[in-house]
């Protein structure tokens, strides 16, 4: 008796529940449909603002005991460019989620306007990005006012799904509620958290490029289970886990807090880009082992 | 979960002059890298870039750097004693197992990624030829170096166009039976012999260049069409018959913000 890994989030059928995060790879369609044909679920592709933005100085990614710190800054083309890039997104033979940022709320508006024609599944807009200033929670996204405000934007431009993350951090069921009243379709919980730092003692300098940065990986990963639980039990919209999970197991157990799918980011840099299909098989497994069919029975599960 | 990627902070122990705009920095480090793979060099505060190792020993290894941006102008600043941190070596290397025969093509700020493999090679005591390529005759760099190790250096310099070195190239490789071609430099001349390669059926790896941010296959920067592979850790080495899998090839890369820019 095979496992069914199926899942379905906002409407859209996933082959497996594993997608590739934003911020990992994804710059181009190319890169996404190989994430794709290495077994991903879905993708979400790096975050699009309406102008070109080089990102921060390098380094900007950095690991240590457990795990990850980055500091990217939202390096990508600008809408316009992006609209090229990933014209046809169905090409990348998968369910494809255009993650825009803006910093006013015309931007995410402008994002929009200008990829409404690639094909894409749905949004993604992460209210939580810890290190690009006039972004996330750097930003003063990370509150209920906002959350409402952005996500009704999108909802009235929209006819695809929209998906808000969060931050780790702080204010998480607030702000996932006031975006669920303000109509949202599904929370991805979450970003990274921190931001973290850490410094180079023979040069008394943080390796980081702009200092700090967002902490991700096996560190992030019990902090991201528990958002998943808070949230299930505060709003009825689906929620993504993302954070820290880096095999089978992990995925079940975010499964068992509330969620009905899972992103990865940091274990494509543990365990490659075939880690997709690895926690695939891993997970299976251990479904199997417990007596379980299917992944979407085991969603909730802890809550008893 | 033991995958740390932090620099490793040494003091620079030499600077070389070797040409105009062209400065080697010596690390006492034992680096181990193969031929064709390079690290990522922390100017601290500053930023990160890739560079190709240009030589190595059991105890020390050398960067050769052109002077072209901001981050090499302050590089050229720096003195001895003076700290830079490393991660790697990364990427993918030059196969030269078992050759008797290579030619070996370096084109201007290039020429230090296979000045790697001539110094591996004749360890070997495979027999190299070299073509030093430069746009003037003060970026011919590295003659005396690869003479001593008793390499054939050729060098041909002209403004824009490698035409000189290009007649070089097809010259040797007519009145020669190499088994293997190497070569970094423009991406124009690589696509050149690339394409002559095939057409003669010769083993032939080249290193290309793509704007390379993180170093281990993450932030996605120098993924290229139409495979969407990661070219920090899929390349920079790839051989002729990949080349031209990759359409992008001799015809655009992706700048830092992930624009396209042709060649």
């Amino acid at each position: 008796m095979s496992i069914s890994l199926k899942t379905t989030i906002t409407g859209i059928k996933l082959g497996n529940p594993t997608m590739l995060a934003s911020g990992v790879l994804g710059v181009t369609k190319a890169s996404l449909a190989n994430v794709i044909k290495s077994g991903a679920g879905g993708v979400v592709t790096k975050s699009i603002s309406v102008n070109p933005r080089e990102g921060h100085r390098a380094p900007i990614i950095i690991t240590y005991e457990a795990g990850m710190l980055n500091a990217v800054g939202y390096s990508n083309p600008g809408s316009i460019k992006a609209k090229d890039e990933f014209c046809k997104i169905d090409e990348v033979g998968g369910p494809a989620i255009l993650s825009i940022i803006g910093q006013e709320i015309d931007d995410f508006k402008k994002v929009w306007a200008e990829l409404k024609n690639c094909g894409f599944n749905a949004i993604e807009v992460p209210l939580s990005c810890p290190h690009t200033p006039g972004y996330g929670t750097m930003g003063g996204q990370h509150t209920p006012e906002m959350a409402a405000k952005i996500t009704e934007t999108l909802k009235n431009a929209a006819d695809i799904p929209v998906w808000i993350k969060l931050s780790p951090n702080e204010n998480l069921v607030a702000v996932g509620k006031a975006a669920e009243a303000a109509g949202a379709d599904a929370i991805v919980a979450g970003n990274s958290m921190g931001p973290g730092m850490v410094i180079d003692v023979k040069t008394a300098t943080p390796i980081l490029g702009f200092g700090m940065g967002g902490v991700s990986g096996p560190a992030l990963r019990p902090i991201a289970v528990r958002c998943v639980f808070d949230l299930y039990k505060a709003v009825k919209i689906p929620i993504i886990g993302c954070g820290g999970i880096s095999n089978g197991k992990d995925m079940v157990e975010m499964f068992m807090a509330g969620a009905s799918a899972i992103q990865l980011g940091t274990a494509v840099y543990y365990r490659g880009v075939g880690v997709f299909k690895k926690i695939c098989d891993e997970a299976e497994g251990i479904l199997k082992e417990n007596n379980y069919k299917k992944i979407i029975d085991v969603i909730g599960k802890a809550h008893g | 979960m033991d995958k740390i990627t932090q620099p490793t902070v040494l003091p620079i122990v030499d600077i070389i002059n070797e040409g105009k705009d062209y400065k080697t920095f010596v690390f006492n480090f034992n680096l181990n890298a193969k031929p064709g793979q390079y690290v990522m060099l922390w100017i601290p505060g500053v930023d990160l870039k890739p560079f190709s190792v240009a030589w190595q020993t059991d105890s020390q290894f050398g960067l050769t750097v052109l002077k072209i941006g901001e981050f090499t102008s302050k590089l050229f600043e720096l003195k001895k004693g003076d700290k830079l941190g490393f991660t790697g070596p990364y990427g993918t290397y030059y196969d030269f197992e078992n050759k008797k025969k290579i030619l070996l093509v370096g084109g201007g700020s290039g020429s230090p990624s296979v000045t790697c493999l001539a110094q591996a090679a004749r360890k070997e005591n495979i027999e190299v030829d070299f073509i030093l390529a430069a746009k003037t005759k003060e970026g011919i760099i590295y003659e005396d170096w690869l003479t001593k190790q008793k390499v054939n250096v050729y060098h041909r310099f002209q403004n824009n166009k490698y035409q000189r070195a290009w007649n070089l190239i097809t010259d040797l490789i007519n009145n020669n039976d190499y088994d293997g071609i190497y070569a970094c430099g423009p991406e124009l001349l690589l696509k050149r012999l690339v394409d002559l390669s095939l057409e003669k059926d010769i083993f032939c790896q080249i290193s290309m260049e793509r704007y390379m941010k993180c170093g281990i296959g993450i932030c996605g920067k120098c993924c290229v069409d139409p495979l969407g592979i990661c070219l920090c850790e899929a390349g920079p080495v790839v051989n002729n018959h990949s080349a031209i899998q990759i359409t992008e090839f001799g015809q655009y890369h992706r700048n830092s913000s992930g624009q396209k820019v042709d060649f």
